[in-house]
């Protein structure tokens, strides 16, 4: 069954972050040309398409680290298009790079650390003093931190350099870094990539309890089709900046257009090749 | 007229040497991805060879020839600039770029403060090369002085960039500087033997830094073991602002850069009156301060210089 | 339920903190003139100022990651600041001229000088931010050389205002900076440089070190972050040139160039990039090198061996760099922390040691 590729996607009635006609040119190229996608919130957002469709330039846009061309991006109804990075962070979009982007020379603590600080409500001048309420809210900020990395098994790594823990824990400690700025919406750019089988069900189970542990939204860029497939509520796929379908996982499956897309370019669908 | 019309010859014939230096740093930008803060002393160095060069030629009877002497300046720069790559730089190759910064001002202050143990911090009288002749036409229907020696200085300049500018489009080394300077993983990939570029592309430069340390000593006559840091900062600005890493940016950059220096200085203005005498800024007081300033316009206005592609960082 | 730290645990701490760096403040005042040898209290006094300015610079090159070589400007700003004041203003309050001995008379000039000094911090710091906004979002070497280019200006700019001595500089500035002076201004540095490096703005400048990209992301205001550490920085450095000045009576536009400010990176390059201890460490080794070389008359030997300050600078320089697995590890505090879990790893060692032979 095809989806209409041309065709708007469904009002979603409940949604988390809206883009409308969002388009992003390098010079003459459109990395991105009139995108339309809606992710509803409390769903898990699939976005893929062959590379150089423009899926990581999605993920610029919305966290503001790209400037838009046109168009508009809105989290929660509120227009986010324009926002610095750190903004948009803070009205709860937090997101995970494609080669991973850790602070490599200190510690996984002190990453995650980090990343909360802005949540830690106190400013400069208790922390030059360091009186009570510093102490308070250092306390609450070390609890916090802890906690993050007890319950996803980072724990035990705690004191080592994020730059000296095995690929697979460096995927997971970027999710967490992000998990702990607390946000609402969380993009993932190819959280997979890198990981073998057994460790890709592990990141599975963990984007799945985080979804409702911490009431989020995903939205997830992913070349591991067995993962996309399994995971995702909603599928977009890109082809050179355009939307070429959306829908649930079986329709994107034998949507022809998709089909070409990939295997136009000797790339495939196929979960079995990965 | 006549006035700015000789500032502007001045001007050209110091932008001449200044681009010259300023290739040096650019093409060692290029490849390496460092600025090499010893490269204006390295000039210095170049300037004192030259010295002692026809010092020696004079003394067993040698003629004391400009194109005898300017060869044996730039074979020793090259040598040197090699043994610098070699013992400071290249073991920092995979460091943190900040790091080979601190080794190049290291070095750079090293070659000064041994030069100024070694030669004292006087300056050297430079050894009159070439003719002192000026063009009397010139001179006497319109007042333009015009010399002989910056004609010379100038042609030969001209001579380097053009033979530079043909070695970098089209030898096979060439050919490998510019692979290693867009990508020194990809060249090495395909078979350049990155290191040798490098040390092609240090020999190369450091011989410029020594041709122009020759004619910088000529231009004013005098040679000190300081003399390196002036145009190395300018040759450094002019290479900024051609848009560093670009030859022909350089080339422009150093004429834009020895232009803008000989106006500024023969300007004066005055800004209004204060506690009853006048207050003028005069140009030539600022001259040090130009290039920074000129520098630091461009890095804020156009990052990547006049030149150059602006590469944004990937996300 | 959330673990809430005992009101009267963290304020005992607090006084006791506060009770011991007075202690090492009075210690660096009045200890160390009293127990060290004459000839070496100038060396070591400018030791502890260049520390001070070090400490300043440690901020942006060492845990923001800014690469400043314009440090040396940033501490003039504070030198021609508060040196003109005590030179211009203080003589028509209080009566200061040149030749002042090295002490102040009432406690209204006292609080002058101390206004003094902290009004040079001030202008630095509004250098420091003026200078930021534009060049911040320069990385790299790019930075290095435009904070170098801003101090080469400054320096031109001083060497041609003849209100303020031309290139021979600021002269006569009273000597005020005595030991005690200097003990109070270095231990209330290391709080503030301590206290922001184990607090939120310091996280975020280490973030930034690491990787801006990623810290923007993650809420980290990035623009905001660096020119706040650089108006930060620049202060401390003022105040830290404002106490040179008073130290050593007159100071110079040669004095800002970027030799200088090479010599305040090599310090905090020395200390491990990042490190508050080993920034001071480094600082007195360097800051006194200089002056405790004029004493090696003794052994003319090794005074030729090392013939001038900057040939051994720039070869320390450059072997510090390539040996640089050592320093530019930067993470180690000498810290209560740190002698706690050393402590601990020695009983451990220890009660190993003794463990098999009890069995």
């Amino acid at each position: 069954m095809a989806s209409d590729p041309g065709h708007l996607a469904a009002p979603v009635p409940d949604a988390m972050l809206e883009l409308q006609s969002v388009s992003r040119f390098f010079g003459g190229l459109a990395a991105v040309r009139n995108l339309d996608m809606a992710i509803g919130r409390g769903s898990i957002h699939g976005l893929i398409g062959p590379n150089g469709a423009g899926k990581t330039t999605v993920f610029n846009l919305i966290t503001g680290a790209t400037p838009l061309s046109s168009g508009s991006i809105r989290m929660e109804g509120r227009e986010i298009g324009h926002l610095a990075p750190h903004a948009i962070n803070r009205l709860g979009v937090a997101r995970t790079f494609q080669n991973i982007r850790l602070f490599k020379g200190i510690s996984v603590f002190e990453n995650v650390r980090t990343a909360g600080s802005w949540r830690s409500g106190y400013g400069w001048i208790h922390g030059l003093v360091q009186g009570y309420t510093f102490h308070l809210r250092e306390a609450e900020l070390h609890q916090r931190t802890s906690e993050l990395l007890d319950e996803f098994g980072l724990a035990h790594r705690a004191k080592e350099p994020a730059g000296a823990l095995p690929y697979g824990e460096q995927r997971r400690l970027e999710i967490l870094r992000a998990l702990a700025t607390r946000p609402k919406l969380l993009l993932l750019d190819e959280p997979a990539a890198g990981l073998n089988a057994s460790e890709t069900d592990a990141l599975m189970q963990l984007v799945e309890r985080i979804l409702e542990q911490y009431e989020l939204t995903i939205l997830v860029i992913e070349h591991d089709m067995r993962m996309v497939m399994e995971l995702c509520d909603t599928i977009t796929v890109l082809d050179l900046g355009e939307r070429i379908c959306e829908g649930d996982p079986a329709a994107v499956r034998n949507d022809p257009l998709v089909i070409q897309a990939y295997l136009g370019r000797g790339d495939t669908v196929d979960a079995s090749d990965q | 007229m006549i006035f700015w019309l000789q500032q502007l010859t001045n001007g050209l014939s110091l932008g001449a040497i200044i681009a010259l230096i300023a290739l040096g740093y650019t093409m060692v930008y290029g490849v390496l991805k460092l600025i090499n803060f010893a490269h204006g002393d390295i000039l210095m160095v170049g300037a004192f060879v030259a010295i002692y060069a026809a010092m020696w030629a004079a003394h067993y009877g040698i003629p004391v020839w400009f194109p005898l002497i300017m060869p044996v300046s730039m074979a020793f720069c090259a040598a040197l600039g090699v043994a610098i790559e070699f013992v400071a730089y290249r073991p920092l190759r995979n460091a943190p770029r900040l790091a080979s910064l601190i080794t190049a001002i290291g070095v750079s202050l090293f070659l000064e403060s041994v030069g100024q143990w070694k030669l004292g911090a006087g300056r050297h009288a430079f050894p009159a090369l070439l003719s002192d002749h000026r063009i009397e036409a010139l001179a006497e229907r319109y007042g333009f002085y015009v010399y002989v020696s910056d004609l010379v200085i100038f042609a030969s300049t001209l001579l380097l960039l053009v033979a530079l500018q043909a070695i970098v489009k089209f030898t096979r080394f060439g050919k490998a500087m510019r692979a290693v300077s867009q990508d020194p993983e990809a060249a090495r990939l395909m078979g350049v033997d990155v290191n040798r570029v490098i040390t092609g592309t240090f020999a190369l430069g450091s011989a410029l830094a020594g041709a122009g340390g020759v004619m910088w000593g000529m231009k004013f006559g005098a040679a000190d073991p300081l003399m390196g840091m002036d145009p190395g900062l300018k040759a450094f600005v002019a290479a900024v602002v051609g848009g560093i890493g670009n030859v022909p940016g350089a080339m422009v950059g150093g004429f834009i850069m020895g232009v803008a220096e000989t106006l500024v200085a023969a300007c004066s203005i005055p800004i209004g009156r204060m506690w009853g005498s006048d207050l003028v800024i005069v140009g030539s007081n600022y001259r040090q301060a130009l290039g920074f300033l000129i520098l630091i316009l461009v890095l804020l206005l156009r990052p990547s210089g006049l030149f150059g592609r602006h590469e944004p960082e990937k996300v | 339920m959330a673990y809430r730290p005992d009101p009267v645990r963290v304020y005992g701490h607090w006084l006791l903190a506060a009770a011991g760096l007075s202690l090492a403040a009075a210690a660096i005042g009045y200890g160390i003139p009293k127990v060290l040898p004459t000839f070496h209290l100038d060396p070591l006094a400018l030791g502890l100022i260049y520390a001070v300015i070090a400490l300043g610079l440690n901020i942006v090159n060492g845990q923001a990651g800014l690469f400043s070589i314009g440090h040396a400007a940033f501490a003039g700003i504070g030198a021609y600041t508060a040196g003109g004041l005590s030179t211009m203003v203080g003589p028509r309050l209080f009566g200061w001229g040149p030749g002042m001995p090295a002490q102040l008379d009432s406690p209204a000039a006292a609080v002058f000088f101390m206004a003094s000094l902290l009004a040079g911090g001030l202008v630095a710091a509004l250098f420091g931010y003026l200078v930021g906004i534009p060049t911040l979002r320069l990385r790299g070497d790019y930075l290095a050389i435009a904070t170098l280019g801003f101090g080469e200006i400054m320096r031109v700019v001083l060497d041609n205002t003849a209100s303020l001595g031309g290139p021979l500089g600021m002269h006569g500035i009273p000597r005020f900076t005595t030991y005690p002076v200097i003990g109070v201004a270095l231990v209330l540095t290391l709080i503030v440089c301590r206290n922001i490096a184990t607090s939120v703005p310091g996280r975020c400048f280490v973030a930034l070190r690491e990787d801006e990209i990623a810290a923007e992301s993650l809420g980290i205001a990035t623009t905001r972050v660096k020119v706040n550490a650089m108006a930060l920085s620049a202060g401390i450095a003022g105040i830290g040139g404002g106490l040179l000045a008073h130290r050593l009576g007159s100071y110079m536009p040669v004095d800002l160039s970027w030799v200088r400010s090479v010599e305040f990176v090599l310090m905090v390059v020395l200390g491990g990039s990042g490190s508050i201890t080993g920034t001071v460490i480094a600082a007195i080794t360097l800051g006194m090198l200089p002056g405790e070389m004029l004493q090696l008359t003794k052994w003319p030997w090794l005074q030729k061996l090392i013939g001038n300050k900057m040939v051994v600078y720039s070869v320390l320089l450059i072997v510090m760099m390539l040996v640089r697995s050592l320093w530019f590890k930067g993470g180690w505090e000498l810290s209560f922390q740190w002698m706690r879990d050393s402590a601990a790893r020695l009983r451990r060692r220890l009660s190993r040691r003794e463990g098999p032979a009890n069995g």
